[in-house]
């Protein structure tokens, strides 16, 4: 009994959990633990992951981006049409760079012109929506050109041996982000405006600069997920980002990131979007009905949220 | 003369102008103006549906507003979309519905205001009269159906995605593959709902497939879910071909996987025709050369890889340079 009292659960809690959901899962079919499922869903968690760092930065900062799903819909289209002028490589770096210039405008909008994080970013959710809408006329964008479609497809569905692509590139940003969130004295910037804004004000901290910076990589990473999704698909679709908005803030929440700003980080963004992909995995492979697996879902990242409420009042 | 009873007197002289330009206008110049609502405009099916509209539009010399509410859940962005043509009062309104009982009292109330209306194909389930042109949503899952089962013997696992659980026509095309397909005790359904994304059908295929490794077909709503299912079936590894996939319309990706043997057939109607029905229909209406209610529905047929070259797609395809 006295371990069970020691136990952090605070920090464990959720690792057990997950351990105890995959062992769970692969009883009820041995299918959910074949080589295959984990690579397929690893390259799913890849993605989501990528987009869920870049939530819990804007979390971090006590701040929240909105925009990233619409964001992902415009780097989508905009990728694949930088594409037909500029070939794969180019057009990639292009449309990605598309999305960091939504993330910088909040960014300024936000410390700046001090418009609050939800209004600034629920605009630019609009504004990239339908400029991309507006340039597309809603229709998908395909027909690369061979060349470029194999070189795009890559990136989203290609393997280095048995790893899938985005995996490589998902652990080494993650890596990055890892060092400079903790080894970094950007890093720590960005935990005491999260945690304390006046005490980092008063330590001298450039907060406008901080929070630019933060919501351009935000925006920066939920390129980078839609890019991979998009070069899987190897299209253009206008709608890419519709939904993961949701598994973003929820994700984030889930792993341990505070809504009320400076706890979390790129552990815990791994963990909520590992949680959330194989879960949803799991119940799909276990035949739990669609319907329910809304409710499933929806209902552990409400628990989540109030894990972290408590814990942060705590 | 002060500079207000000058700025008073321009004013007038403006007013007076414009009133005589009006006044002596032709009542028969006046430019009908048309709403077109659909639920979700980036759907290949409503973009191509788009073209159908806007030629009919300008062949007729009809000024089109065209509104998307972006998404099949997006019900009550909808029923805002239709209370502010209400008040535009445009002359006449064509609606795909986002939800058929959802936008029942909104569409009651523009029938009541005695604005002329079509419902294109997404249903509103109002008990007053209206004009419709509509798919039959059974027909198309019996077509699926029917092809399914013959091309697998009767015996399989057949996955099905209908889309979107709340539209109607997804309900209704899901109630006509499971009707046909109950007669054959070797055909078992799993049936998942999601929404009509690419990568929505492709996690989901995914997972199935591990679930099910006997999984021997995929039936599709939509050609974004048909995407996301041939982008799971080529990554498993599993040749082409051992899957079957069958899936409603056809856009340039689908057809290009349909070429190379990934797609074995589509389910068509010529929806760009049936676009254009709708809008000669709903100005028939408000001419009061029509009145409802009129029930006006399409014929579908299945698309295979031997008759993808043959098919007439005048009805149902749109110039590459279209493009909005």
């Amino acid at each position: 009994m006295k371990i069970i009292a020691r136990f952090d659960w605070a920090k464990f809690g959720l690792p057990l959990a997950f351990i105890a959901m995959l062992i769970v899962f692969t009883i009820i079919n041995p299918a959910f633990f074949s080589g295959r499922n984990m690579i397929q869903t690893t390259r799913q968690g890849a993605i989501l992951f990528l987009v869920v760092s870049g939530q819990t930065l804007a979390l971090l900062v006590r701040g929240i981006d909105l925009s990233q799903g619409s964001v992902m819909s415009l780097v989508s289209v905009a990728t694949i049409s930088s594409i037909y002028g500029l070939g794969a490589y180019a057009g990639s770096v292009v449309g990605i760079l598309f999305g960091g210039l939504c993330g910088f405008a909040n960014g300024i909008l936000i410390a700046f012109l001090g418009i609050p994080p939800i209004l600034t970013t629920l605009g630019m959710l609009f504004i990239a929506l339908g400029i991309e809408l507006v340039y597309t006329g809603g229709v998908t964008l395909t027909n690369l050109a061979d060349i470029d479609q194999g070189r795009l497809f890559w990136f989203g569905g290609g393997m280095v041996g048995p790893v899938p692509v985005p995996v490589i590139f998902a652990v080494i940003i993650g890596l990055l982000f890892y060092y400079l969130l903790k080894h970094t004295a950007f890093g720590r910037e960005i935990y005491l405006i999260g945690s304390n804004a006046d005490a980092g004000y008063m330590a001298g901290i450039n907060s406008k600069k901080v929070i630019v910076i933060v919501y351009t990589l935000s925006a920066l990473l939920a390129s980078l997920g839609a890019f991979f999704l998009t070069a899987r698909l190897s299209m253009g679709f206008p709608h890419l980002g519709e939904g993961w908005l949701v598994l973003a803030i929820g994700g984030a929440v889930l792993g341990g990131t505070s809504v009320l700003g400076g706890k979390g980080g790129i552990l815990e963004a791994l963990l909520g979007s590992m949680v959330i992909v194989f879960l949803d995995n799991g119940l799909i492979i276990s035949g739990v009905s669609s319907f329910a697996r809304e409710a499933i879902i929806g209902a552990v990242i409400i628990f989540a949220c109030l894990a972290s409420v408590i814990r942060s009042r705590a | 003369m002060g500079r207000k009873a000058l700025l008073g007197v321009c004013l007038a002289f403006v007013f007076a102008l414009g009133a005589i330009l009006v006044g002596t206008l032709p009542a028969g110049a006046k430019q009908l103006e048309i709403a077109v609502m659909v639920p979700n405009g980036v759907d290949p099916y409503f973009t191509a549906k788009r073209y159908g509209y806007e030629t009919e539009c300008e062949k007729l010399g009809v000024k089109m507003l065209f509104l998307d509410a972006g998404g099949y859940a997006n019900v009550n962005k909808q029923i805002g979309q239709i209370e502010d043509m209400l008040q535009r009062g445009v002359d006449g309104i064509i609606l795909g519905a986002t939800s058929a009982q959802g936008t029942v009292p909104v569409v009651d109330k523009v029938i009541d205001k005695g604005m002329p209306l079509v419902i294109d194909n997404l249903d509103s389930l109002t008990k007053k009269p209206v004009l419709r042109i509509m798919k039959n949503g059974v027909l198309v899952g019996l077509l699926r159906a029917v092809y399914i089962v013959e091309q697998l013997k009767g015996k399989g696992t057949v996955l099905v995605l209908p889309g979107p659980s709340a539209v109607s026509l997804c309900q209704e095309e899901h109630r006509g593959f499971v009707e046909y397909a109950k007669h054959f005790p070797g055909i078992k359904v799993i049936t998942e709902w999601t929404p009509s994304s690419p990568d929505a059908g492709m996690k989901t295929v995914e997972g199935v497939m591990q679930a099910h490794p006997d999984l021997k077909a995929i039936a599709c709503f939509s050609p974004p879910l048909s995407t996301g299912a041939v982008k799971a079936v080529q990554a498993s590894g599993v040749k082409k071909g051992d899957i079957i996939i069958v899936g409603q319309m056809l856009d340039a990706g689908m057809e290009e996987y349909m070429k190379n043997g990934w797609l074995q057939a589509t389910v068509m109607c010529d929806h760009i025709e049936m676009a254009r029905e709708a809008v000669r229909m709903l100005v028939k209406e408000i001419k009061g050369e029509l009145k409802p209610p009129l029930y006006n529905q399409i014929d579908h047929y299945l698309v295979t890889e031997g008759t993808l070259e043959q098919f007439d797609r005048k009805g149902s395809t749109y110039p590459k340079e279209w493009r909005k």
